[in-house]
Formats: C-alpha cells, sequence, structure tokens
C-alpha cells in the first residue's frame, strides 16, 4: 500500500466513515483547486502535507478526548508508571547503594520525588483531574500497606511512603497548571 | 457536565460553529477552513475540522447533510453542515462570557 493510502487508512481509524470521506473528499477538492493555480507539483507537496498533518491533528485530538472522558484510566496508567519507577529505582539502587535499595528504604522514596512528579506532570497534560487522582491512589496505598503490613518499618519510611508520592503528584499536578496558565 | 449545563465552548467549536453560522447553507469542511482562515489567519487542518464536526454533531449542536458526488472530490459526496437551537445557544452564552470579561478589562483598564 502506498504511504499516503496507508496514512488515509489510519485516518479512517480516527474519524466516523462518513466523515473519512467527506474529508478525502475535501483535500481531493482543495488539490484540483491547487493544480489549477500553483500547478501540480505543488499541489501533490500540499497534498502530502495536508494529509500528513490531519492525520497528526486527528491523533492529538482523539487522545485529548480519550484522556478527558477517562481520567481514571490516565491515573491508573501513571500509578503502573511509577510502579515501573519503582522497580527501577531498585534495580539501579541495588548496584551501587543496596542499603537505599530495601524495600522500606526512605532514602530511595525520596529519590523517586522527580520520577513522580515528573510522570504526575504527564499525566495532568492529558487530564487535569489525573494527577489528583494519582495522588489520591498513592495516599490509599501507602496508608492500606502500613496499616496493614506485618513487617516492621521505621518512622521515616513510613512518613516518606505517607507523603513523598502523594506531594509529588500534587507537584506534578501545579507544574502542568502553571504550564497551562503560561500557554 | 455538557454544554446544555453551562459549559463554555472550546476555541476550535466556538470558531467552526461562527464559520458555520456565517456559511448558511455551503458549510462544509473546505468552505469551513477557508473561513476561519481568511477571517482569523488560523491555518487549521483537516482533520482538526472533521474531529471538531464529529464532536459537534454528537452533542447535537450541528446536523449533517450529505451533497451530490462531484468528479473533482474523486467521486466523493460533500457534507453539509447546519447549526443547531443547542449550537446558536452555546455559541450565544459563549459570545456573552467573551463580552463580560472583555468588558470588566475594559473597566479595569479605565480605573488604572
Amino acid at each position: 500500500m502506498a504511504p499516503l493510502n496507508l496514512i488515509g487508512r489510519f485516518l479512517s481509524y480516527l474519524l466516523a466513515e462518513d466523515y473519512w470521506v467527506s474529508l478525502m473528499g475535501d483535500l481531493s477538492e482543495e488539490r484540483a483547486r491547487r493544480v489549477a493555480i500553483d500547478g501540480p507539483h505543488l499541489a501533490a507537496s500540499w497534498y502530502r502535507s495536508e494529509i500528513c498533518r490531519s492525520l497528526a491533528a486527528a491523533g492529538r485530538l482523539r487522545l485529548a478526548e480519550a484522556a478527558r472522558s477517562a481520567p481514571w484510566s490516565i491515573a491508573i496508567c501513571a500509578y503502573m508508571l511509577v510502579a515501573v519507577l519503582e522497580v527501577t529505582m531498585r534495580l539501579l539502587l541495588s548496584r551501587g547503594w543496596p542499603e537505599a535499595a530495601q524495600p522500606a528504604s526512605a532514602l530511595r522514596i525520596v529519590g523517586e520525588l522527580p520520577g513522580i512528579a515528573l510522570i504526575s506532570y504527564i499525566a495532568g497534560r492529558f487530564d487535569r483531574r489525573a494527577p489528583l487522582l494519582l495522588g489520591a491512589m498513592m495516599l490509599l496505598a501507602a496508608i492500606s500497606i502500613t496499616t496493614l503490613s506485618t513487617e516492621a518499618m521505621s518512622a521515616p519510611f513510613i512518613v516518606a511512603f505517607l507523603t513523598i508520592g502523594p506531594c509529588a503528584a500534587v507537584l506534578g499536578a501545579l507544574l502542568s497548571r502553571a504550564r497551562r496558565t503560561a500557554a | 457536565m455538557t454544554e446544555r449545563d453551562g459549559t463554555l465552548l472550546g476555541t476550535l467549536e466556538h470558531l467552526i460553529l461562527l464559520a458555520v453560522l456565517a456559511l448558511g447553507t455551503d458549510a462544509y469542511g473546505m468552505t469551513i477552513r477557508d473561513e476561519i482562515h481568511s477571517r482569523t489567519g488560523r491555518d487549521l487542518s483537516f482533520g482538526t475540522i472533521y474531529v471538531t464536526l464529529q464532536r459537534l454533531e454528537a452533542k447535537g449542536m450541528v446536523t449533517a447533510s450529505m451533497g451530490a458526488p462531484t468528479p473533482e472530490r474523486g467521486g466523493r459526496a460533500k457534507r453539509f453542515f447546519k447549526i443547531t437551537a443547542d449550537g446558536r445557544r452555546a455559541v450565544r452564552r459563549s459570545q456573552d462570557a467573551f463580552e463580560a470579561m472583555t468588558a470588566a478589562w475594559r473597566d479595569a483598564r479605565a480605573k488604572s
């Protein structure tokens, strides 16, 4: 399949069938108009760039719509990323600083703050509610683990566990809000 | 919350609804794009316009009808759009909000 046809096919997944047909019709009509004014080469070049631009714009808008309609799914994805971050941090620390890599290490949790804030910031770019949901989920998880676990935990670990995650999520929310306001 | 509950339109939705209103019976993707470009200088892609129009139709702010297929469109039909009463109300609400805030800004400027 030619690249342009492939891009057109991708567009059809982002729009209802009749909308996609009309969009492709509009592109053809505009290209025919440009052939008469600018010549076939410039018209073909415009067509190529416009179909790519349309795919990018439709994809971005669809993604934003999906994110707006499901802040929970974004928060859950962000929470999964936080879990990946935690595993990565433990792996990295176990090589150079084994004490900090322990499951009940407050230092490791403090070290995760920038990463969690970044994840929260990215989630906030999709939906402004997602970082706060992420923070609430982390707080709930931290309360559940600290109260239900039978393992011994140090006071610094409990404090860090209860505060770092939710605070990092709020920091990410504030950063994403500041970015939105500046824009 | 839906637009009926008082939420304001997004910028794209607002621009596109105004273009549909301005174009009357000749509002379809290409003319809407040209109208916005000539009036505001914003060069929206067809993808942006059609995703927004599909959303507006789902919200009941525009209705669509198909025209006849034409050769210059590769045998594809035009999809004409018409604003609904809900769409008009949403535009008016957004316009009123902008005008009220602009008046507030003018008042503040006059005082300073």
